[in-house]
């Protein structure tokens, strides 16, 4: 993916939220009290809509113009991916399941198995238990007792 | 009494102390935590203070207050990840210094500064209460718009490296994001989606998790997962040498003051105090060429600014019995709890008391600078550990404490699905600094206009007519035309140099 | 940490208890054995409110009072639900199975305003009062230096300048608002509102002499008072103990919306627990130290048992579907 694509990307992303903001603001009503000088709930919210379509398409031209397109660095993009993909299964399990203390052990030692080099190493896996249950611990001793959270 | 007969034996016992040493260690992790800040480390304490005297309870929520502003420069200087609203200017930088030199001096620099804005805003609020109260009440509407104008203008002037287009727009769907919620002058829900989360705004503490903790985190995993930040630990030590001293002693006293009387106004607190220091301290600079680059200066100024605008915003409580912040809020009512009521009067109906916890925020500083030597070395510590571990360990913290704000699962989808967008924004080089101030000062705006023209019955002559306002304004005017004159001053430079 | 505090805790109650309660003796426990199987549990009390907010101050108190009198040495546990103007809070009370373990700390505004505005599903007879507690009574504030020096000089004032006079509440539909609009309307003045995000907000517009009078509750008024920089000039209550001041009674208007605070428990609460939890909030209403902190904050007691208080609900329900629609924030 280059940088031109996804700035279009957004920036098309940006005019549609520009869009349906403005169109919302429809649904707001003034009040019939309303004092003189009054603006109502919709003036602001509208001249931002506004701004945000103008400056839209003012980006969109300046991108479509620029003549260089830089590659955009990806690095490890599989562990981002296994990243975000994992993130909202724990916390599905985590609202409808329960057993935070538990999920979130098994969470974090699979991300921090996951993001090692040398995934067989025997002595990184101690390591990962050791630095998981600790976290946990503190995680317990200061939100859970301290801080009085349920989680 | 004045404050000079204060009998301090009543100030130094033994629960004093403990509730200010321990106020502040609970303060500096809470603050260093991703997302949460000073109000949040007093509304976790506040249920402790039920059962404790009154100056000990009201001293160990202002120590945790005081650190806490000076622990959000932690994660920003160390892992990248702004803790507070006002970290985001330390970190601008924060975070080349600490990556190019020393993360220790980086602390060490943001430390100190903190300190002397912590003791200027606690000498104010001891001697200069009362002109600073009535400076305060002047300020209203008008004037808190354009403030809010300003600071905008500020952080757009800063966060642009030739995308100035991109950064406007950062700035406007901050102040669109802002919107969201119910707006205060028809009782209207706006732009909340069905969802009733939202009907008292977007959570401060899940946009900070998802726009700064989620992107960078998932950042350094694309970029930097098998190095670490720091591989020796000699440049982790925070020990400042005379020369860094006397370099931050200027930008600090200038950042002192401004946070003082930012602290003051309410809404604009810390965020504004913190941006607008930024700024003046590169106006005052010999080498602003060297801001965002890490220099020493543009650590000290925002951190001093926003530790001194707690001194700042106790001023109108202690004047006027006015919670400037909701972070004072909660201090005002461990007061109340206690029987004392903050306003006019407190300095005559209970001149022991008063005295004992303003001397007593004064000391909160000496236990900052104490806790702070003992335990910042060891957050740069954490820069040892290798990046596969600490990143995953720093990830789960985030969304946990993201979480222990509200309670809310609501909060953590939200700002799961606000760290994903926010990744691609900034990959796209959109200014996240510009979006937060933008947020942050879009219901100050808002209703900083709204309410002065409903108070002038629809006349803008009102930002004209009041001395204040006219001032803010010719500032603003300068503050647009500064890029232009510089232009016009580079050509007529060039001009000279060929016709010579 | 957690023992510790819980140590120190349990030691300042029982000291508590042995100073203040010495000729009554604790034997508020051992009473009641016909529902000794009520509360098996700790009772979790739903605040929907900010921690360190002052319903959330006076809930705990009240709560912390209550718990002496609960049998079998249960407690209640203080839980703040935030969101969307207490909706989420009292949706939860709603759907919570009424077997007593979950009641809500509410207020007026949870039965009588939220329901008209259409984003709740609950309305003003959705749950079953426990018990009403107290109500502030708000106060409209002037500046001393201001040219009319009691009721009547402000109300010809306002009569000769419409329009003029503005007022700070904290926004359409709040209490203060309501308030402020029924006299207004009984009196047929033409008034100004301009909200605030809170009463210190618009106590301090009004100190800054950027408006000409506030709407607040007398917690944030009183210190300005004594201090001799504002005073009231109307109650919004029967009576007034304010030199320059009328009241309502005064001007033989009829009651406006009290900002009252009510305890809630999900309809279909067995009798048995009902009354539990009923008896051990009265006790608490009624001891010296929550009448102390009533008072310190200025408000009114204002005691109803659960059938009273479902009546009160209602009244001011619909005095506030009236007033609404003549705001035109409801149709």
């Amino acid at each position: 993916m280059n940088s031109k694509v996804l700035s279009l990307v957004l920036l098309l992303g940006t005019g549609l939220v520009g869009v349906i903001y403005y169109l919302s603001t429809n649904s707001l009503k003034s009040l019939t009290s309303a004092s003189p000088g009054e603006m109502g709930a919709g003036y602001f919210p509208r001249l931002l809509a506004v701004i945000l379509i103008a400056l839209t398409i003012l980006s969109i031209i300046q991108t479509l113009l620029e003549k260089e397109s830089e590659k955009i660095d990806l690095g490890n993009w599989k562990m981002v991916v296994a990243t975000i993909i994992l993130t909202p299964i724990y916390i599905f399990l985590w609202v409808y399941v329960g057993y935070f203390y538990i999920l979130t052990f098994i969470f974090l030692f699979g991300l921090i198995y996951l993001y090692q080099e040398d995934r067989k190493s025997k002595k990184m896996l101690i390591i990962n238990v050791i630095t998981t249950s600790s976290v946990l611990v503190a995680i317990y001793v200061f939100f859970g007792v301290l801080l009085e959270i349920t989680f | 009494m004045s404050f000079l007969d204060f009998d301090f034996t009543t100030l130094f016992t033994l629960s004093n102390l403990m509730a200010i040493f321990l106020g502040t260690i609970v303060g500096l992790i809470i603050g260093a935590l991703p997302g949460l800040g000073a109000t949040m480390a007093v509304i976790f304490l506040l249920p402790f203070t039920y059962t404790m005297d009154p100056v000990a309870a009201v001293l160990l929520l202002l120590a945790a207050f005081q650190a806490a502003e000076y622990g959000g420069s932690i994660s920003a200087i160390t892992l990248g990840i702004p803790g507070t609203p006002a970290a985001v200017a330390t970190a601008q930088d924060g975070i080349p210094l600490a990556r190019n030199e020393s993360p220790g001096k980086a602390l060490g620099i943001s430390l100190n500064a903190s300190v002397i804005g912590g003791v200027v805003g606690a000498l104010c609020l001891i001697f200069l209460t009362e002109p600073f109260a009535n400076f305060a009440l002047r300020l209203s509407d008008p004037e808190f718009f354009l403030l809010g104008v300003m600071g905008l203008i500020a952080v757009a002037s800063i966060s642009t490296k030739g995308e100035m287009t991109k950064s406007l727009i950062s700035v406007v769907l901050g102040l669109m994001v802002g919107t969201i919620g119910m707006d205060m002058f028809t009782g209207q829900p706006r732009f909340i989606m069905g969802q009733l989360e939202l009907m008292e705004g977007l959570g401060i503490v899940a946009l900070l998790v998802g726009i700064f903790a989620i992107p960078e985190i998932l950042r350094v995993v694309k970029d930097d997962l098998h190095t670490q930040f720091a591989s020796q630990a000699s440049n982790l030590s925070t020990k400042l040498t005379g020369k860094d001293m006397k370099r931050i002693a200027k930008p600090s006293g200038v950042g002192s003051i401004i946070g003082t009387i930012s602290g003051l106004l309410p809404g604009l607190g810390t965020v504004a105090a913190a941006w607008f220091s930024y700024i003046a301290a590169k106006k005052i600079s010999k080498s602003p060429e060297t801001f965002g680059k890490g220099n020493p200066e543009g650590i000290a100024a925002p951190e001093s600014a926003n530790n001194a605008s707690v001194g700042g915003a106790l001023i109108p409580l202690f004047a006027l019995g006015i919670p400037g912040s909701v972070g004072i809020a909660v201090v005002m009512s461990a007061f109340i709890v206690h029987g004392i009521q903050p306003g006019p009067r407190i300095f005559t109906k209970d001149p022991t008391l008063t005295y004992g916890i303003l001397y007593g925020f004064l000391l909160t500083t000496v236990a900052l600078y104490i806790v702070g030597r003992l335990l910042t070395p060891l957050f740069a510590r954490i820069l040892v550990v290798p990046n596969s571990f600490l990143m995953p360990i720093v990830y789960v913290v985030a969304i946990v404490g993201g979480f222990s704000a509200t309670s809310r699962y609501f909060d953590i989808w939200l700002s799961l699905i606000l760290g994903l967008i926010s990744l691609l924004f900034v990959l796209s080089r959109f200014s996240i600094a510009a979006f937060v101030m933008a947020f942050v000062l879009s219901p100050v705006i808002e209703v900083g206009l709204r309410r002065s023209l409903l108070i002038s019955g629809g006349s803008y002559s009102i930002f004209l007519t009041r001395p204040f306002s006219l001032v803010f304004l010719i500032i603003i005017i300068l503050m647009l035309m500064t890029p232009v004159f510089r232009k016009m001053g580079e050509r007529r430079k060039r001009n000279k140099l060929e016709n010579n | 940490m957690k023992k510790i505090t819980g140590v120190l805790m349990l030691a300042i109650l029982v000291l508590i208890i042995s100073a203040c309660s010495g000729k009554t003796g604790d034997n508020s426990k051992d009473t009641g054995s016909g529902e000794a199987d009520f509360p098996e549990k700790p009772i979790t009390v739903l605040v929907p409110y900010a921690p360190g907010s002052f319903p959330d101050n006076s809930a705990r108190l009240l709560t912390q009072l209550a718990e002496k009198n609960l049998p079998n040495n249960q407690s209640f546990k203080i839980e703040n639900v935030e969101g969307g103007g207490g909706i989420i809070a009292m949706t939860q009370l709603m759907n919570a199975k009424p077997d007593g373990y979950t009641i809500a700390y509410g207020s007026v505004s949870h039965v009588s305003v939220l329901p008209h505005m259409g984003d709740a599903t609950f309305t003003h007879d959705s749950f079953q009062p426990i018990m009403k507690d107290f109500a502030p009574i708000p106060l409209l504030m002037v500046r001393t230096d201001a040219p009319y020096n009691n009721f009547d000089e402000w109300k010809e004032y306002v009569e000769a300048n419409p329009g003029k006079f503005s007022y700070a509440t904290t926004g359409p539909g709040s209490i203060s608002n309501l308030n402020m609009v029924a006299v207004a309307k009984e009196l047929n003045l033409d008034l100004k509102n301009i909200s605030y995000e809170g009463g210190s907000q618009g106590i301090t517009a009004l100190l800054g002499k950027n408006i000409d009078g506030a709407v607040v509750m007398p917690s944030d008024a009183l210190e300005h008072i004594e201090a001799g920089t504002l005073k009231p000039i109307f109650e919004f209550g029967q009576e007034t103990e304010y030199e320059d001041a009328k009241s309502l009674g005064d001007l033989s208007l009829p009651d406006g919306v009290q900002a009252f605070s009510m305890l809630f428990a999900p309809k279909g609460i067995p009798e048995a627990e009902l009354e539990v939890l009923h008896d051990a909030f009265k006790k608490a209403h009624e001891s010296e130290e929550y009448k102390k902190y009533t008072e310190s904050i200025n408000a009114k007691q204002f005691y109803l048992n659960p059938e009273d208080a479902q009546k009160n609900a209602t009244e001011t329900h619909d005095l506030v579907g009236g007033l609404l629609k003549d705001l035109g924030l409801i149709d």
